[in-house]
């Protein structure tokens, strides 16, 4: 059988000990890097990746930036779940209840949940996407512009009627981050758009600026305003292992989380915040006492952390068959992909079959890895949470600071954390979520590229996306989520998806 | 352990003021909404629109700003009837926004001109004085040891090439 000869080849890859050595590097460095609070996986990722430049052997390179990827994202989530401080998007979720848990003694049970449910959650995934990769990269070869834009109209609709909250806040914060992802030169004519003739301003705003600045510094300031909102109520680390009832509780999150975040990591963009929200939800709906839900259940990390790194797995199946970065973090990796010499396209995984198996049997040993290195040092992580107040908060500032400029250089990317940090804090007071405009900047450019390129297509006329099936399809499961989120009725219901947390 | 690091607690507003105090959330995130909308719009605009065939820079965030401020109307319009009672711009921690939005101008500023160790000590220092808990040895404390630390991280470790000093 094909999957099996293909998987047998991405094995023999996988396991030349070198491989297995420098992904143990990867790993351990990504976690040590990702850990660091403001730092979050962009900023690791793009401080790391030189580090993989120096490899002749391209596979080599890409094992150990697979391996870099899993720490800093498991980094990420342990900043999120003790300080409350996401590095990214999808681990804003995690969060939620993780948090919760830390400040309720936790801390220890809220990280090992989130290893063990990645680990697992990894593991089925990686089957998934060595079974269906070829075939989606078939089906994704026959998905038009008018079908890209249906999907990304989709995706940022399921994002409202998941976030909590309004819905025409929410809405608003989508349309606000995709202005702000409009801002550089225009791909179509190369006329700079919003830069006000500042060149720095050409290349766009920077996505690590926006998430730092919309997530990281207003929590400081909210936290600063209100000092007995934070701290106050963490108490003593109880326990660092789930107990067995833990354990029996997180079993069907786990499983569903899955699933869920398999199929949606599919997605171009999108689909790993998609994932995490999509399985909080569902946990919530699904549970007997859904108000413990943003008090610390332990359903509400083993859920979203699962989908996430599910989605993680399986978003590198639009990566190595189209191209398309599912998120920055995607895009960081199609940048090294391409230093080593290889264009991710659909004959990338014809031509070099040893580099894509490698690279998809090299995730489940990444994860592996990443367990065994990080159960034993949950204990070192949760002392963490004994830093004072003082001390934390001028290091994230500083931190988030160097970790911006150095992804790209550019001082006007530190500027634009406060920017972000100040009209964020705003925002946040008003009662408007973060995470839509995050989701919004992503996938704005990716929106505006296929509407254009669907109209230019069809000569101008918009009946495009309506004739075309696929396309009509999803617009009419976009209409029907926005059209459940709206009604009065189904807003009571959605409003409990999500509890407020403060 | 906090609670004796902030022995004084900000003053909390009381969550009623009056009726517009408390849906005055809505009215302020629907004017950004509206003024950020609009100017987007308005720039966009300047770009060209082109025709929907072929599409000048400036049609499609032309019509997302004219559907972000329409947006912004209907929240504005929702909060006088009645929507969220949220803080909105009533509890602003204005010390706090001062010294860590000037800490990271700071470091915007100095980074390029006066290299990776002053940057990093202004720019924690500024930052730390933002507690009205932080006694200034504290601040002092906290500048010299996380300095060190940034450097050990960045400079040891991570080998990132930024210079330390402006000589």
């Amino acid at each position: 059988m094909d999957l099996f000869s293909n998987l047998g080849l991405g094995l023999e890859t996988a396991f030349q000990w070198q491989n297995v050595l420098f992904c143990f590097i990867g790993v351990a460095l990504g976690t040590a890097v990702g850990v660091l609070p403001g730092i979050g996986p962009t900023a690791t990722i793009a401080m790391l990746l030189p580090i993989t430049f120096n490899f002749d052997d391209p596979t080599t390179a890409l094992i150990m930036l697979a391996g870099i990827y899993y720490g800093a994202q498991y980094g990420g989530s342990t900043t999120a779940i003790l300080i409350n401080l996401p590095g990214e998007s999808s681990s804003a979720v995690t969060a939620i209840d993780g948090h919760e848990m830390a400040r309720r003694g936790r801390a220890g049970v809220a990280l090992a949940t989130a290893a063990l449910g990645s680990f697992a959650a990894g593991t089925v995934a990686t089957v998934v996407l060595a079974v269906a990769a070829p075939p989606l990269a078939q089906v994704a070869l026959s998905f038009g512009a008018a079908e890209y834009f249906a999907l990304v109209v989709l995706g940022l609709v399921v994002s409202i009627a998941l976030a909590r909250g309004s819905v025409l806040k929410a809405l608003a914060m989508i349309m606000l981050g995709i202005l702000f992802g409009a801002v550089g030169q225009d791909t179509y004519t190369g006329q700079p758009r919003f830069a006000f003739g500042i060149p720095e301003l050409f290349s766009g705003i920077s996505f690590v600026a926006l998430a730092v600045g919309v997530f990281g510094i207003a929590e400081i300031l909210r936290n600063l305003r209100d000092p007995q909102s934070r701290g106050g109520t963490i108490s003593g680390v109880s326990s660092l292992w789930p107990t067995r009832s833990d354990f029996r509780r997180i079993g069907g999150p786990v499983g569903r989380g899955t699933v869920i975040g398999s199929l949606l990591g599919i997605l171009p963009g999108g689909g790993h915040i998609l994932a995490s929200f999509a399985s909080y939800a569902a946990e919530k709906r699904l549970s007997k006492n859904p108000g413990e839900f943003g008090h610390g259940a332990i359903e509400g990390v083993a859920g979203p952390e699962s989908a996430n790194n599910a989605a993680a797995q399986t978003s590198f199946i639009p990566l190595l068959t189209l191209g398309i970065p599912s998120n920055p973090v995607m895009a960081l990796m199609i940048g090294a992909f391409i230093i080593q010499g290889i264009t991710p396209g659909p004959t990338v995984i014809d031509e070099q079959p040893e580099l894509v198996w490698g690279l998809i049997v090299s995730m489940f040993i990444g994860n592996a890895l990443l367990v065994a290195l990080n159960l034993p040092l949950i204990g070192i992580w949760v002392r963490m949470l004994k830093t004072p107040y003082w001390i934390l908060f001028p290091t994230i500032v500083v931190l988030a600071s160097i970790g911006t400029y150095a992804v790209g250089l550019n001082a006007y990317h530190v500027l634009m954390i406060a920017v972000f940090g100040l009209l964020g804090f705003v925002l946040i007071q008003c009662g408007c979520e973060p995470a839509p405009l995050l989701l919004g900047f992503v996938l704005g450019p990716l929106l505006e590229d296929n509407f254009r390129r669907a109209m230019l297509i069809s000569q101008g006329d918009p009946s495009t996306f309506l004739t075309r099936p696929l396309s009509a399809s999803l617009l009419a499961v976009a209409a029907a989520a926005l059209l459940v989120s709206v009604l009065p009725a189904m807003r009571k219901k959605r409003d409990l998806v999500f509890v407020e947390d403060d | 352990m906090s609670s004796s690091e902030h022995p004084v607690p900000t003053t909390q507003e009381p969550p009623s003021g009056g009726a517009l105090r408390e849906r005055h959330g809505e009215l302020v995130a629907g004017g950004v909404f509206v003024v950020l909308g609009g100017a987007f719009a308005f720039t966009s605009f300047g770009y060209g629109l082109g025709s929907w065939d072929e599409m000048g820079a400036g049609m499609f965030p032309f019509v997302v700003g004219l559907i972000l401020a329409g947006l912004g109307v209907s929240v504005a319009l929702g909060g006088v009837r009645g929507g969220e009672v949220t803080a909105g711009l009533s509890r602003i921690p204005w010390r706090a926004v001062l010294c860590v939005g000037g800490a990271i101008v700071a470091f915007a500023y100095l980074i390029p001109v006066a290299g990776l160790i002053p940057t990093t000590v202004v720019t924690v220092f500024l930052s730390a004085l933002a507690s009205p808990a932080t006694t200034l040895v504290r601040a002092l404390l906290a500048t010299a040891g996380i300095t060190l630390a940034c450097y050990v991280i960045f400079v040891l470790a991570l080998q990132l090439r930024l210079p330390l000093y402006w000589f």
